[in-house]
């Protein structure tokens, strides 16, 4: 590790790679990257470990782990691995690995965990509901051009500037 | 054409788990490379300081849209066996809004929380764990807004079908448009920039 | 390539209109196969990618998925005896007349059924051959009938993943079948490939969202 950071790459850098990693994905598999999907395919496992006569009975856990479906038998799951995996290597490159918690100068370590965990939970509820997150939809589906992707990116850009106004001590 | 890969058969279902973690590299490298491990910088994006957020992603998608038209012009890419996100209108405006304010207050998307939580950011580890929770409450109560969840439902529609113009031009408009953000991403900036202490 | 000079501002913007305008004027976006070729035609049908499962399509069912025709080709009073919720009837003689297939909207997915898998599957070719993609409901009505109207307890001695599958069909079954149990129609066609167990489509349309 090395004792100082590097510079993180110029925005326009890191939009034009992310953009071929992007277009790589619909080149070989011809759909688009996700995130939230993975998330939900390890709730559903282990409810399913629980309880899969729970998950047979509930439609949405049925999707992904009705009768003899193994909900980690994804595409999406294996992606995930490999972006815990990418993120991982850059820190590490960067000497930007390190356990710590980022939080404004007028909040706690503590209350800014709380934030995290409650926006966190909210924007779980969210992504189940819109079909995606910001990498399905606004990423995958915005540059298919997908008409509900876009609807989806222009409303969580307006509320996300609607709100911040509110939770600003958080972070400024 | 021959492309998607996947599609016509050039690999099978396994070969496209390695696949997956390959990408799923890539893509965790570039976020963590653009800063997105980074709360306070996702955040600054809703206060004007630094809108990378916006830059960063407006590039992707010019670059991925472009890529796509363009290989499909020369006749490698058969767009038709992309998948395109089915348009269920009301439930992904709503749930865009419940995300907008999730993610202002959580500081995070659910791909960006999974680098801070591999970099060891202990908050990004906390939304994971709130997003895992949420997704839980949602799947639990699924049956009372089922109904909803279908609303608005209108098939793989595109932009393209909304406002009756070719691929191309829709391209152009989408390009135009994220040149206009980046300029006034960059004056934004400027006028709201801080110091850092 | 050097980067700091692609990512010099000027030179970007520059790039972008120019790759903008190109676009606009081409006809990128709307060049496509109208048919599939022969040999990826018979691919699909070996890799079973234009199969769907009965499971599948009683999930789709439950979960009020829209976007969905089902095609039921069998004649007329087969239909009316008994035929999937939901479906609608077309013979197969009549598939191709006016006002039948045009009437659904292109953009849904469409699953043909018969009480086998062969009609089915020359339906499929059919439409393939009028540039129409659709799913054969692996094993027909003879199959929906045994495993989702009527699942028969596995054995005790039978794999986890069996009885797990036995407790989805029951569930799908008490959600078609509140009433009394249909029994399976008169065998039509052969039924050597209802016997296989069934795969998991790996490819279905609406599971490769985010």
């Amino acid at each position: 590790m090395q004792n100082k950071e590097e510079k993180y790459w110029s925005p326009y850098l890191a939009g034009f790679v992310l953009g071929l990693v992007l277009l790589a994905t619909f080149v070989v598999m011809g759909r688009g990257l996700g995130a939230s999907g993975a998330m939900m395919r390890s709730v559903t496992y282990v409810v399913d470990t629980v309880s899969p006569q729970h998950v047979d009975n509930n439609p949405y856990y049925a999707k992904y782990a009705g009768g003899e479906k193994n909900p980690l038998n994804n595409w999406l799951v294996f992606e995930v691995i490999g972006v815990l995996l990418g993120g991982l290597l850059s820190g590490l490159i960067a000497g930007r690995f390190s356990l710590k918690t980022e939080h404004g100068p007028r909040i706690s370590p503590k209350g800014r965990l709380a934030f995290a965990f409650l926006g966190g939970g909210i924007m779980g509820f969210g992504a189940r509901l819109a079909l995606g997150c910001t990498s399905g939809q606004a990423l995958s589906g915005g540059a298919t051009l997908a008409t509900g992707s876009w609807a989806f990116m222009m409303a969580m850009f307006a509320a996300a500037y609607a709100v911040a106004y509110f939770v600003r001590k958080q972070w400024i | 054409m021959f492309t998607p890969l996947f599609k016509f058969n050039f690999f099978g279902v396994e070969i496209s788990y390695v696949i997956a973690a390959v990408i799923g590299i890539l893509f965790g490298y570039t976020l963590e490379r653009a800063g997105f491990g980074d709360a306070k910088k996702l955040a600054n994006q809703f206060y004007f300081r630094d809108m990378t957020v916006l830059k960063v992603m407006f590039t992707a998608i010019v670059v991925a849209m472009a890529g796509i038209l363009l290989l499909n012009l020369v006749g490698i890419l058969d767009i038709k066996q992309i998948y395109i996100n089915p348009t269920y209108l009301w439930p992904q405006i709503v749930g865009g809004i419940i995300m907008g304010i999730g993610f202002v207050i959580g500081g995070y998307c659910p791909g960006t929380s999974l680098v801070a939580s591999a970099t060891g950011k202990l908050d990004g580890m906390m939304y994971v764990a709130g997003a895992l929770f949420g997704m839980l409450v949602f799947a639990e109560s699924f049956p009372l807004f089922q109904d909803f969840t279908k609303t608005g439902f209108m098939g793989n529609a595109k932009l393209t079908d909304w406002l009756g113009l070719s691929p191309g031009i829709v391209a152009f408009l989408v390009i135009v448009m994220a040149l206009f953000m980046f300029w006034g991403a960059e004056i934004l900036e400027k006028k709201f920039k801080v110091e850092e202490s | 390539m050097d980067f700091k000079a692609l990512f010099n501002k000027r030179v970007g913007f520059f790039f972008l209109i120019v790759l903008g305008i190109i676009l606009a004027i081409s006809p990128a976006g709307s060049i496509q196969q109208p048919f599939l070729s022969a040999d990826e035609m018979a691919t699909k049908v070996t890799s079973k990618s234009n199969q769907i499962s009965a499971e599948d399509v009683a999930h789709i069912l439950i979960d009020k998925q829209p976007g969905v025709t089902i095609i039921d080709i069998r004649n007329k009073s087969d239909y009316e005896e008994y035929h999937i919720p939901t479906a609608i009837n077309i013979p197969l003689e009549n598939l191709f007349k006016v006002g039948n297939l045009d009437q659904i909207d292109p953009q849904n997915t469409i699953i043909v059924y018969s009480n086998g898998d062969a009609y089915a599957a020359q339906a499929w070719l059919l439409m393939q051959q009028q540039g129409i993609d659709s799913f054969i409901l692996t094993g027909g009505m003879n199959y929906w009938a045994s495993a989702i109207l009527n699942p028969q307890k596995p054995d005790d001695l039978v794999a986890d993943s069996e009885i797990l599958r036995y407790q989805l069909r029951q569930s799908a079954s008490q959600y078609f079948s509140p009433g009394g149990k249909i029994q399976s129609t008169q065998p039509e066609e052969t039924k050597t490939e209802t016997q296989k167990p069934i795969t998991f489509k790996k490819k279905k349309k609406a599971d490769e969202g985010c």
